[in-house]
C-alpha cells in the first residue's frame, strides 16, 4: 500500500471570512487614511460618540473578489480624488493581506466635507 | 433639444449664467400663452357682441340653437371631443402645477464613474463646505451655497451677504481665489460653473467670529 | 413680479386642471345617466339662465372684456417677470457674479453719503441707470454735483459691472429729501438715506 499522499496546502481546507469582518477591515483602514474624518453623532441632542467610515461589502464572483461600498467624511478642501485613491490603495492592500480578497469594484459616497 | 441636453452641452459661461437663479421660463411662457388665449377669446366675444361681425350675429342668443343642434346631431363626437379637451386640460394643468411646485433639484457631484470605481460627493455636503468657507471671509456676514443644475451638468450657486463695511472688491477676490478655486480643486475633475450673488446684510450686522 | 408668478403658476395650473376635470365629469355623467341636474356643477341651471341671453346684451361684452383684461394682465406678468440681475464681470469664463439693483443702490448710497459735502442722498438704480438726488450741506455750491459723480464713478469702477449704467445726478438745496416713487413697471430699487447725516450735526 502506498503512503498517504500529502495534500496540497491550497486544498487542505477553506477559510470562510464573514462579511462583517471584511466590513470592519475596510472601515478601520479607511478611518486611518489621512484625509478622512470622523463625524460626531448626536441623536436628539444626545452625544453618541463619533463614527467614521461606513462600509458595505459584498462578496462576488469566485469568492475572492469583493465589491465595496463606502461612505466617508473627508477633510475639505483636500482634493477628493486623491484621498479616495489613497483609501482605495490601503483598503485593497489590507483586504489582500488580511483576508486574501481583492477589490473588484469600489463605490464611494462622500457624505460630509469639513475643514478638519 | 430638451432642457437637459441643452444645458449639458452649453458652454461654461451659459451654465454659470443659468445657475444664478431658478429658471422661470416655463412659468412665464405658460402664463403668456394662457393670457393670450384669454385676451383673444375675450376680445373676440366682445367684438361679436358689439356687432363687429355683423349685427345679425349679435342679435342671436348666446346659446345659439344652430350650434346646439349641430352638437346634438353628433352626440358621440361632441362628447368625445369634450372629454378629450377636458383630459388635456387636466394633464396640462397638473403638469404645470407639479413642475412649478417642485423644489429645485440639488444634484450630487459624480467625480468618477468607471467600471470599477464610482465616486459621488453629496451635493449638500459640497455646498455646505463651500458656504462655510465663504462665510469665514472678512466682510461676509452670511453665506449660503447650493448645488443646482442636474447630475450631468451641475453648477454651484453661492450667495453672500456683505456687511456694511465690506470691501466688495476684496470679497470678490477672496471668493474667487480661495473659495471657488478651493472648491474646484477639491472636486476636480468635475467642472463647476459658479454663480455668485451679492446681497447686503441688514444694516448693522458685522462679520463676527464664527461660532462653531 | 417673479414672486407673484411663482405663486400664481401652481394656482393657475390647478385651476386649469379643475376646469378640465369638471368638464370630463359632467360630460361623462350626462352621457351615462343622461339628462340630470349635473354632477359637480349645476350646469343645467346655468344653461337655463343663459338660454335667453343674446350676445348683444351688455353683460356679455362686459364679461368678455373682463376676461380679456385678465388675459392682458397675465401676458404682462409673463413678459415682465424677468430677472433683473446686475452682472459684474466675474473672473474666469465659468464664474458669474451678479447682484440686485437694490444692492447697487445701497452701495452707491453708502459711498455718496460718506462724502463730506453731502448731507443726504437718495439713489435709484437699475441695470441701465443710476440716479442720485443729493442734498449738499452748508450750501456746498456747484462742486457738489461733480463730487457726487466722482463718488458714483468710483463705485462703478470698483464693481466692474458688465454694463455700465448711465449716471445722472441732481442736486437740491431744500432741506427735505423727498422719497422717489418707483413706477409700477420700473425695475428700479431705491435706497433712501433720509436725514441721517444731517442729524449728526444738529
Amino acid at each position: 500500500m502506498s503512503a498517504p499522499t500529502a495534500v496540497d496546502p491550497a486544498e487542505r481546507g477553506r477559510l470562510d471570512i464573514h462579511p462583517t469582518v471584511l466590513r470592519k477591515i475596510v472601515e478601520y483602514t479607511a478611518d486611518r487614511t489621512p484625509g478622512t474624518l470622523r463625524r460626531a453623532r448626536t441623536v436628539a441632542g444626545v452625544d453618541l460618540g463619533s463614527s467614521g467610515a461606513t462600509a458595505k461589502v459584498t462578496v462576488g464572483g469566485d469568492g475572492t473578489a469583493v465589491d465595496v461600498r463606502l461612505e466617508l467624511s473627508l477633510r475639505y478642501p483636500d482634493p477628493v480624488r486623491a484621498t479616495v485613491a489613497a483609501v482605495r490603495a490601503r483598503v485593497a492592500e489590507e483586504l489582500e493581506r488580511l483576508a486574501g480578497r481583492h477589490v473588484r469594484t469600489l463605490s464611494i459616497t462622500v457624505s460630509d466635507l469639513r475643514p478638519g | 433639444m430638451s432642457e437637459l441636453e441643452a444645458s449639458t452641452t452649453a458652454g461654461p459661461r451659459r451654465r454659470a449664467r443659468s445657475a444664478v437663479a431658478r429658471s422661470s421660463a416655463a412659468d412665464r411662457s405658460l402664463a403668456v400663452l394662457l393670457g393670450v388665449v384669454l385676451l383673444v377669446g375675450g376680445s373676440l366675444v366682445a367684438l361679436l357682441a358689439y356687432g363687429a361681425f355683423g349685427s345679425g350675429r349679435a342679435t342671436r342668443p348666446l346659446l345659439d340653437p344652430l350650434v346646439v343642434d349641430s352638437l346634438r346631431a353628433q352626440p358621440v363626437l361632441s362628447r368625445v371631443v369634450a372629454i378629450l379637451a377636458g383630459v388635456l386640460l387636466v394633464a396640462l394643468g397638473l403638469a404645470w402645477a407639479a413642475r412649478s411646485l417642485r423644489p429645485e433639484r440639488q444634484p450630487d457631484l459624480v467625480l468618477a464613474a468607471d467600471a470599477d470605481t464610482t465616486i459621488v460627493v453629496d451635493g449638500n455636503a459640497a455646498a455646505d463646505a463651500v458656504a462655510g468657507q465663504a462665510a469665514a471671509l472678512p466682510g461676509v456676514a452670511r453665506a449660503r451655497a447650493r448645488m443646482v443644475g442636474h447630475r450631468e451638468a451641475p453648477a454651484l450657486r453661492i450667495t453672500v451677504w456683505l456687511t456694511d463695511e465690506a470691501d466688495v472688491v476684496e470679497v470678490l477676490l477672496l471668493l474667487d481665489e480661495d473659495v471657488v478655486a478651493g472648491a474646484r480643486a477639491a472636486l476636480d475633475p468635475q467642472p463647476l460653473p459658479v454663480a455668485v450673488r451679492l446681497e447686503l446684510a441688514a444694516a448693522g450686522s458685522r462679520s463676527g467670529p464664527r461660532v462653531v | 413680479m417673479r414672486v407673484l408668478l411663482r405663486i400664481l403658476a401652481p394656482v393657475l395650473g390647478l385651476g386649469l386642471a379643475a376646469v378640465g376635470a369638471v368638464l370630463v365629469a359632467e360630460v361623462v355623467a350626462a352621457w351615462v345617466w343622461s339628462a340630470g341636474p349635473g354632477l359637480l356643477v349645476p350646469w343645467s341651471a346655468w344653461r337655463a339662465a343663459v338660454e335667453d341671453i343674446r350676445w348683444r346684451e351688455p353683460a356679455v361684452p362686459l364679461a368678455a372684456l373682463a376676461v380679456a383684461v385678465l388675459g392682458l394682465l397675465l401676458v404682462l406678468l409673463g413678459l415682465l417677470a424677468r430677472r433683473n440681475d446686475i452682472v459684474l464681470i466675474g473672473r474666469g469664463v465659468d464664474t458669474t457674479v451678479t447682484t440686485s439693483p437694490r444692492v447697487l443702490a445701497r452701495l452707491v448710497g453708502r459711498r455718496v453719503r460718506a462724502a463730506d459735502a453731502v448731507a443726504a442722498a437718495s439713489i435709484t438704480a437699475t441695470a441701465r441707470k443710476v440716479h442720485v438726488r443729493a442734498q449738499g450741506r452748508d450750501r456746498a455750491g456747484p462742486g457738489l454735483r461733480e463730487t457726487v459723480h466722482v463718488e458714483v464713478d468710483g463705485v462703478l469702477d470698483e464693481l466692474s459691472l458688465a454694463r455700465r449704467p448711465r449716471v445722472t445726478v441732481t442736486v437740491q438745496e431744500s432741506r427735505t429729501v423727498s422719497e422717489l416713487a418707483s413706477s409700477p413697471f420700473n425695475t428700479a430699487a431705491s435706497a433712501n438715506a433720509g436725514d441721517e447725516r444731517s442729524e449728526e450735526f444738529t
